[in-house]
């Protein structure tokens, strides 16, 4: 069940969604060029808080397995899991 | 002004940071988590005062003295002016020989000696360095001697390297010095090295085991680098405060020992490469990122605002700022504290900190089971 964000995780989560909404999952690159004012640390501690909380789920790519892809929830069902869990 | 003594206010037992008050001989009292004065915030003091402006806040005032690499000696130009300027505005003078690592290798306990002998002459709290393999034993021994040396106005700060040598011994030292001295001090360098975290590590520990209401020690951090690129570019102040530290003083630069390369590569920088610090986001940052991630430059956005009867150049004039600030995200931290919120959650909240505390702050329980 997904769990409430940092509002920093939160800011930079609405960056890539606003960019990558309509994809099916992204990869570390792609998070990468988004957040730029971050190192490469930031953006692990982002990810990581993301699926501590939940919110994303993580797998392999097919052409590449050494390359993970990074699968968001949308911000909708993530709420839904919250409202549902406070409940 | 002397410092009376510095007692624990509160400790949050989650994230083991700690409230220090320090009672001054005029009846002030101060927090801890205070930058002092350092040498380049001396050095724009003085030329905000042509324009009569105001000085930094502070009650501490330190002075790296370096070593001069041409003349293979401590330069001490400026000390004497400096300490003048720390009691015209009534502060903490603390004096500080910025050594590299080398020279805290070569470092005996005769140097220690004589550096104690020389500073008893010039200043009310002396600096005492002590060698990296040094002992619990032989330092209450030389201390001993030191302390002879004093009048009774003046303070000995044992000053000792976070990469101190002696593993065994370096948590009996802090122990007995946050115990039994008014203040002291400790040579920081990036958190980079494991020695460095472990003691730094043992440090929090004992810093953070005194009860509420008992005398310590102010510890002072010296020569921490300003920005720890390595850590996602957060403050070395802040960085060195979850580890215990009370007082900062950011590594002091030389230029005369400079060759031109270096010379060349510190002030040929560009305004746009200028690390500024960023209070939303608790870190140093630039233009181009702030520019990528909050639409505009506000390095550049300062610059354009700066008024000439600041009396600073631009470089020195983000430097000023970025005291300020960084200060007052210090104070935060004592907010925070002191409203007794959840301190691990609240520092989670900036990016800076959050990865910090993620990444490098020590797991102070386990260390402290061992002591």
């Amino acid at each position: 069940m997904a769990k409430a964000i940092p509002k920093w995780v939160q800011e930079r989560l609405s960056k890539i969604l606003k960019k990558y909404n309509d994809k099916e999952g992204i990869t570390y690159d792609m998070i990468e060029k988004v957040l730029s004012i971050d190192d490469k640390n930031t953006i692990n501690a982002f990810l990581n808080e993301l699926k501590k909380a939940e919110w994303i789920e993580v797998k392999s790519s097919d052409e590449d397995l050494r390359k993970k892809i990074y699968i968001f929830k949308m911000p909708n069902e993530v709420m839904m899991e919250i409202k549902k869990d406070g409940n | 002004m002397e410092i009376k003594d510095t007692k624990i206010e509160l400790i949050d037992t989650d994230s083991r940071l700690v409230l220090k008050k320090t009672t001054t001989s005029d009846g002030k009292e101060i927090y801890n988590r205070k930058l002092a004065v350092c040498n380049s915030i001396y050095s724009c003091e003085r030329q905000r005062l042509v324009y009569g402006k105001t000085m930094f806040n502070s009650v501490f005032q330190t002075h790296h003295i370096g070593w001069d690499n041409k003349e293979e000696e401590w330069d001490y130009k400026g000390l004497k002016k400096a300490q003048e300027h720390a009691k015209l505005n009534d502060r903490i003078f603390v004096p500080y020989k910025q050594r590299s690592e080398k020279q805290w290798e070569n470092l005996r306990w005769k140097e220690s000696g004589n550096e104690a002998e020389e500073f008893q002459k010039k200043t009310e709290v002396v600096p005492f360095p002590i060698p990296l393999n040094a002992s619990l034993e032989e330092l209450k021994v030389k201390k001993k001697k030191a302390l002879e040396l004093l009048e009774p106005n003046q303070e000995l700060m044992v000053v000792i390297s976070s990469k101190h040598l002696n593993l065994k011994e370096f948590p009996y030292i802090i122990k007995e010095e946050l115990k039994n001295s008014k203040f002291f001090g400790i040579c920081c360098y990036g958190i980079s090295d494991v020695i460095e975290r472990r003691n730094l590590s043992y440090l929090n520990s004992i810093n953070s085991s005194f009860k509420v209401g008992q005398k310590i020690a102010l510890i002072f951090c010296f020569d921490y680098f300003r920005i720890l690129k390595s850590h996602s570019s957060v403050a070395g102040c802040f960085a060195f405060s979850c580890f215990g530290g009370d007082i900062f003083s950011e590594r002091a630069y030389f230029p005369r020992g400079w060759d031109k390369k270096t010379f060349e590569k510190v002030f040929g920088k560009k305004p746009a490469q200028y690390p500024l610090y960023d209070t939303k986001e608790k870190k140093f940052t630039t233009s181009f990122p702030q520019k990528e991630w909050y639409g505009f430059d506000f390095t550049k956005s300062f610059m354009d605002r700066i008024s000439v009867s600041e009396g600073l150049t631009g470089y020195n004039s983000i430097k000023w700022i970025n005291h300020h600030l960084q200060q007052t995200d210090l104070n935060l931290i004592n907010e925070i504290l002191i409203s007794k919120k959840n301190v691990i959650e609240s520092l989670k909240n900036y990016t800076g900190w959050s990865v910090f505390w993620d990444t490098t702050k020590p797991n102070s329980p386990e260390i402290q089971k061992t002591l």
